[in-house]
């Protein structure tokens, strides 16, 4: 998936960087390193892996471009350069391309069966951000209780620490989602226990503190007083994170 | 003197002799091996967690069938062995020296095969690194060669005479021959492969190539038939070369040609070492050459230029397996379902889906972009 090639040049040191001012959201800079890269690239004589770090560093700009034609609320634009990215070989610009595409499409929209395609096959292979996805799009149709199904057993195999975290977090949103809210909440106490040492991935960290708040939520709701005070420790996790 | 000589040439002797001394090396071999273990007794060389790798597995399943089949020929000749001697038969005295001896021999391959079975025991105990040392080859090279010399002895018993060993050894040969060189690859297969991928590959290489080829097939016990042995070469090959261009190396002509060269010894001298370094090329091939064992089918992608290839498992039990490779390429994978793309740089320039069956070739040649 992720082309990890020609690594300590110039130039995908600051297309890395690119990525990383990306997932910050602060696109000006991303830009700025893209761009650079695309022009330490630029030659007559490009081998073969070069050739490849030029195409994606080009995705990566376009999905830039992409990020601040949403952030500028123009719609119909992003959309039109996230399908751009989306249509690219499988990196993990197309990762982010796809999972920022999805909020932004209405159910009608004709770009569902390009997407859903591409998401099953990185669902499959263990990423998280396309299984968030995809559990999005059955707990939207109605059918959390299969998702949460699925999930279990993704559990159940998961490989590692990393995929076991992701796997549990899903779950819990998946069981919330079914009005599970108890196992959710359980669930969530015991992710945290080991989330503080072992939950390495800062995307996911903070994907666990949105459901764990969102789980928090529904129990403060049910006179939960535990749940009513994590859940002010969460939402100011949140907001600490999202600053 | 003579009635001392004539006791010494008893077969029953030289029963116990040879068995004696068979043991004898065995036991001193396995000594050698246990006293320069890579761990030694009471160090921890790394943390032992008693998980094995599964080029572990995979490793002390290969010896482990190895000296099981070997102890089973010796078990089955010692058998046939005992019961020629039971007959009754009437045999000249040198036939009957003979026997006793091979017999002794036998003994000493089975004593080797329980050896072999102490130092798989101790590893387990120890440390699972040491499997891939001479813990567990020299058990089982004993009971290789105390099997063939006693049946090299038995052969020069039964048929003396320069006419009858003549036949013996073309028998031999006959059994013996055919099987080694169905496994082995050729140059032709090498060169056609380099050509068909326009990579100017130095003769050195070619030799590496060939090693390698016959090696990992040797190791994970793939037995491929003499038509599909060119197939066999360009599956793993082109696994190398994708290894190659992906450290960011030249795809073709000369250049690419030195790069793959470097990479080929690398990967022989790996394949070739007791201890097969797990790392990911090696960790591919493996699984390459596992698909030889089980029915499948052969997808050959062929484009103008050197294109970024992808393979996903679509069936619907898969996690999303993927194979990437460059062109031109040739992969052998069970039957099912699959998508294929090809992309220049990161630009899809082909995709497709097919359905892969047991024993098809499906040839796919990505238009020009």
């Amino acid at each position: 998936m992720q082309m990890n090639l020609l690594t300590g040049t110039p130039a995908f040191v600051q297309y890395s960087r690119g990525l990383e001012h990306y997932d910050y959201g602060c696109f000006d800079e991303a830009e700025t390193e893209l761009k650079a890269a695309a022009a330490s690239l630029a030659g007559p004589a490009l081998s073969l892996r070069e050739e490849e770090l030029l195409g994606l560093t080009n995705a990566a700009l376009t999905l830039v471009y992409a990020a601040q034609s949403s952030r500028r609320g123009e719609k119909t634009a992003a959309i039109a350069q996230f399908v751009e990215v989306v249509n690219t070989a499988d990196s993990l610009v197309k990762l982010r391309a796809i999972t920022a595409l999805v909020p932004l499409l209405d159910a009608k929209s004709p770009h569902w069966p390009l997407v859903e395609g591409e998401i099953d096959v990185l669902a499959r292979r263990g990423y998280w951000q396309a299984e968030n996805v995809v559990l999005q799009g059955r707990i939207g149709t109605g059918n959390a209780a299969a998702a949460a199904s699925h999930l279990e057993d993704r559990l159940r195999q998961a490989e590692n620490v990393h995929d076991a975290f992701a796997a549990a977090i899903l779950l819990a949103h998946a069981w919330l989602a079914a009005g599970r809210t108890l196992e959710a909440w359980l669930l969530i106490r015991n992710i945290e226990r080991d989330a503080g040492t072992d939950l390495v991935d800062i995307e996911l960290r903070v994907e666990f503190l949105r459901v764990a708040a969102a789980v928090a939520g529904a129990r403060a709701a049910m006179n939960d007083a535990d749940a009513q005070q994590a859940k002010s420790v969460y939402d100011a996790a949140l907001r600490e994170v999202q600053r | 003197m003579r009635k001392w000589r004539e006791r010494l040439r008893s077969p029953l002797l030289l029963f116990f002799g040879t068995m004696l001394v068979g043991m004898s090396i065995a036991t001193l071999l396995y000594r050698c091996a246990d006293a320069g273990l890579l761990t030694k007794p009471g160090a921890v060389a790394r943390s032992y967690t008693g998980n094995a790798t599964d080029v572990q597995k995979l490793y002390l399943e290969s010896r482990n069938s190895t000296s099981e089949l070997l102890f089973k020929i010796a078990f089955t000749a010692f058998g046939a062995l005992v019961a020629f001697v039971l007959s009754g038969a009437r045999r000249a005295a040198s036939v009957e020296r003979g026997i006793f001896s091979a017999a002794g021999l036998l003994l000493s391959a089975m004593y080797a095969a329980f050896l072999y079975q102490i130092g798989a025991s101790r590893c387990m105990e120890a440390s699972l690194d040491d499997m891939f040392g001479p813990i567990l080859n020299y058990p089982i090279l004993c009971q290789f060669w105390f099997l063939f010399v006693a049946v090299m002895v038995i052969a020069v018993a039964l048929f003396r005479g320069p006419r009858r060993a003549a036949v013996a050894a073309a028998i031999i040969i006959t059994l013996v021959v055919p099987r080694v060189a169905s496994a082995q690859t050729s140059v032709g297969c090498v060169r056609d492969w380099a050509k068909s991928r326009s990579v100017e590959l130095p003769s050195s290489a070619q030799a590496d190539a060939i090693a390698l080829v016959n090696r990992m097939a040797a190791r994970q016990r793939v037995e491929v038939p003499k038509g599909d042995r060119c197939e066999l070469a360009e599956t793993l090959l082109d696994t190398v070369r994708y290894s190659t261009i992906h450290d960011g190396q030249p795809a073709s002509g000369a250049a690419g040609g030195a790069a793959l060269a470097a990479v080929l010894h690398t990967a022989r001298v790996s394949a070739e070492s007791p201890n097969l370094s797990p790392g990911a090329l090696m960790t591919d091939l493996v699984s390459v050459a596992e698909f030889w064992k089980t029915p499948s089918g052969i997808i050959d992608i062929d484009a103008r230029k050197p294109l970024f290839i992808t393979i996903t498992d679509r069936g619907p039990r898969s996690r999303g397996t993927q194979w990437l490779r460059y062109t031109r390429c040739v992969l052998r994978l069970p039957p099912g379902h699959y998508g294929i793309r090809a992309a220049d740089g990161t630009r899809i320039v082909y995709s497709a889906e097919i359905d892969l069956a047991r024993d098809a070739r499906i040839p796919i040649d990505v238009p020009k972009p």
